[in-house]
């Protein structure tokens, strides 16, 4: 396999991971207000996404995966609302620890990534085709 | 080395560098990666030894082929995140598209040469 195809395959491990981090994103987003059914339950908890490097045997090229899906460890915010299925004894409410403003810049954070991954694609896409077009006589 | 072996080796080159720059954007958010980078191509023509031919006493050697001790660059990262991490996106896209440009710059130069010999062909025919 040539080094082009390689560098593809290694752009392309990146639009995955990019796009598996939007996922993550989305999900936190979405679940931002969940919080739990029972009084007293844990709301819902926001996800978090780490990437590691990965040899691929055949190319020895350097890909991208995710090594895994956490947790985020923060305090959830407490509110009064007496009301609330899920208010304790004393009428709280644990609320999800998503921060939608921090969920928001790690999303345009994850599109630049993406778009840059397709920006190197798109250069070796064009590279191949100025060496196909050597061939052709002018 | 004539102008096709050599056109043959800096686009190689130009291949394995971009090949470089698209691990490195591809972890740009992989904590503890370290930005990497290739020697530059003088580095490369200066291991091959490549010299202008001198068929005339008077004909002096171009500076960049003579000068000696000419240090492959190490890479030099704009900024290093908390998570050591040394990829900067918009310098590697800065590379990527320098790469872009020395291909298109060598494929022009191969594609005249090419042209030249195919008019040499047609006119002895």
């Amino acid at each position: 396999m040539d080094s082009l195809s390689t560098s593809l395959q290694i752009s392309a491990s990146g639009l995955r991971v990019q796009a598996e981090r939007m996922r993550v994103v989305s999900e936190n987003l979405a679940n931002s207000q969940s919080t739990g059914s029972t009084p007293g339950a844990d709301p819902y908890q926001r996800k978090t996404i780490s990437f590691e490097s990965e040899l691929a045997k055949v190319s020895n090229a350097e890909l991208v995966k995710v090594s895994k899906y956490g947790r985020d460890r923060t305090p959830f915010p407490i509110e009064h609302r007496p009301g609330h299925p899920a208010a304790n004894a004393a009428g709280y409410v644990k609320l999800p620890n998503v921060r939608p403003i921090v969920e928001l810049a790690d999303l345009r954070e994850a599109n630049r990534s993406y778009e840059a991954n397709l920006q190197v694609i798109r250069q070796i896409r064009q590279i191949q085709s100025m060496t196909i077009d050597l061939l052709r006589s002018s | 080395m004539d102008i096709f072996s050599l056109a043959s080796v800096h686009s190689s080159w130009g291949v394995a560098r971009q090949s470089v720059i698209a691990t490195n954007i591809a972890h740009a958010d992989t904590p503890g990666y370290k930005a990497k980078d290739i020697a530059p191509f003088s580095a490369e023509v200066k291991a091959a030894n490549l010299r202008v031919k001198t068929t005339h006493a008077n004909h002096i050697q171009p500076s960049g082929a003579a000068a000696a001790g000419h240090s492959s660059e190490t890479e030099t990262p704009w900024e290093v995140s908390h998570s050591g991490n040394s990829v900067t996106l918009e310098q590697e896209l800065i590379k990527s598209g320098a790469v872009q440009r020395e291909m298109s710059l060598n494929h022009a130069i191969v594609k005249s040469f090419h042209r030249m010999m195919l008019a040499g062909l047609r006119t002895q025919g």
